[in-house]
């Protein structure tokens, strides 16, 4: 654990806020929202990775869409397989 | 970015070899693309009209090439169709017959009306040349809720109000007569509707003429509007005449005859229908299956689809259907049972009748029996029946009052 972690462990603050961690939610297998992305660094039809405070956030499946994407969230559909940090 | 709600956006395909610094440098210029599918070549997706115009810059500087292959949108559609002057005309043709019919009242209704019917409110408005089809700027509202007051006085509260195309007519109905103005320009009486023994009595306002225990007939004054003024030697020195008010219940007994001939006719339905589809403007309709017939006998029911824009923009057509059922008459005989069904069913609708009236029922002995050619149900039903009839106080009651004071 780094030490910025352990400061806001220790206040118990929000750790998506006070770190920037990505906040990933997962519809089935079928639909995924990343929230406090950085940049998206690869995209294909098999695998996207999206670049987080945290590091890299790859996801793998089979036919990915990128249904929307803004400032905040990315939003992906497909056959997901598989989230990897 | 999600569709929902674009007016108009393109569906393009996007051509580069490197689409993630294309999609990330359009997402920090605050561009959003929705519906992204990966191709070989680069990615299908959707962008906003406003936003395709942004995307030049970008697609330099990172060797994209973008090509629409989709326009969905009002501003395309009109683009489109910029050199079709019949196009244009059609919509300004459209937009002032919109405003035309927004000038009419195409259709009147009314809200809390119970006793009296919309047909027979129509019928009164008609009269006072308010109609469906007429110009809404020669409807005179406060003239409708006084018309409407002064025709019916049991109607105690009317609302009329325009609404886009509608006419809507709220009323107040009330059981008891609302006499307004000065009591003392309508003196007026309470009379007995029906003969009975007054049970209970409590005066308001009048001089009352009964007590309990009286019997009463028909028309006789209960309460009198005159009020006689004495003075400390319980001398007659003048009147008072006012609107007699009082609380009065008679027990009365009505009497109670129905009859039932034996042999009647009734309708057999074959169940066969036939439906028509009928177009009506304004107040006139017309059947649209021309080449059906017509039953012999039959039942309709039309049922009315008025068009409208909105709730309150009603256009001057409608559509509908009508069906046909129909019937054969058949002369039947009823049987014991069924004439005694029938008979007890005709009387609880009046027993009904009479309770919705605020009628008490205390008893009734009602019996059945045979005549030569019908069924026939009477007898007596006793009740405790509020009076709720009034009559203004005569010339002639003034006139004796007058003497009487001056004798």
């Amino acid at each position: 654990m780094t030490g910025k972690e352990k400061f806001v462990n220790g206040l118990s603050i929000a750790k998506d806020a006070a770190l920037g961690a990505p906040i990933v939610t997962v519809l089935g297998n079928y639909e995924i929202y990343v929230e406090n992305f950085k940049s998206i660094v690869f995209y294909e039809c098999d695998a996207i990775k999206l670049l987080t405070k945290q590091g890299m956030l790859t996801i793998t499946g089979n036919m990915l869409e990128i249904q929307h994407y803004d400032d905040e969230e990315i939003a992906i559909k497909g056959r997901i397989c598989s989230i990897e940090y | 970015m999600k569709s929902d709600g674009k007016a108009s956006y393109v569906q393009v395909k996007v051509v580069s070899d490197r689409p993630e610094r294309f999609l990330n440098m359009c997402r920090h210029r605050q561009i959003g693309f929705w519906n992204i599918n990966r191709t070989e070549e680069g990615f299908n997706a959707c962008i906003t009209r406003q936003d395709f115009l942004l995307i030049k810059d970008i697609c330099y500087k990172t060797g994209t090439k973008v090509r629409i292959t989709k326009k969905v949108g009002v501003p395309f559609l009109l683009f489109k169709y910029r050199k079709h002057y019949s196009f244009l005309v059609g919509i300004l043709l459209s937009c002032a017959i919109l405003y035309l019919c927004g000038l009419f009242v195409w259709n009147i209704s009314f809200t809390g009306n119970s006793k009296y019917t919309n047909s027979m409110l129509l019928k009164f408005l008609r009269s006072m040349n308010v109609y469906s089809g007429m110009q809404i700027s020669k409807i005179d509202c406060d003239n409708i809720e006084s018309s409407i007051r002064n025709e019916y006085p049991d109607i105690t509260w009317v609302s009329a109000e325009i609404s886009g195309t509608r006419l809507i007519v709220h009323i107040k109905e009330n059981d008891v007569a609302m006499v307004t103005g000065n009591s003392e320009d309508n003196p007026r009486d309470i009379v007995a509707a029906e003969n009975g023994i007054v049970h209970s009595i409590i005066t308001r306002k009048g001089t009352p003429m009964v007590k309990v225990g009286d019997t009463v007939e028909k028309g006789q004054i209960l309460v009198s509007g005159v009020v006689k003024i004495l003075n400390d030697a319980g001398e007659h020195v003048g009147n008072i005449y006012t609107e007699a008010d009082a609380d009065i219940i008679v027990s009365a007994q009505y009497e109670y005859y129905d009859k039932l001939n034996v042999q009647h006719e009734s309708k057999i339905y074959t169940g066969s229908t036939k439906t028509k589809k009928i177009f009506g403007f304004v107040d006139r309709d017309i059947e649209l299956n021309f080449s059906f017939g017509t039953f012999e006998n039959y039942d309709v029911i039309t049922k009315y689809e008025p068009c409208m824009l909105t709730e309150s923009f009603y256009l001057p057509f409608y559509f509908g259907s009508r069906v046909y059922y129909e019937y054969n008459e058949v002369v039947e005989n009823y049987t014991e049972d069924e004439a005694k069904a029938e008979l007890s069913k005709h009387f609880n609708y009046y027993i009904e009748d009479l309770v919705e009236n605020k009628v008490q029922i205390i008893e009734y002995n009602v019996k059945m029996y045979t005549d030569s050619d019908s069924f026939v149900m009477s007898g007596s039903v006793d009740v405790l029946t509020p009076v709720i009839e009034y009559r203004p106080v005569t010339d002639i009651e003034i006139k004796v009052n007058e003497e009487n004071k001056n004798g």
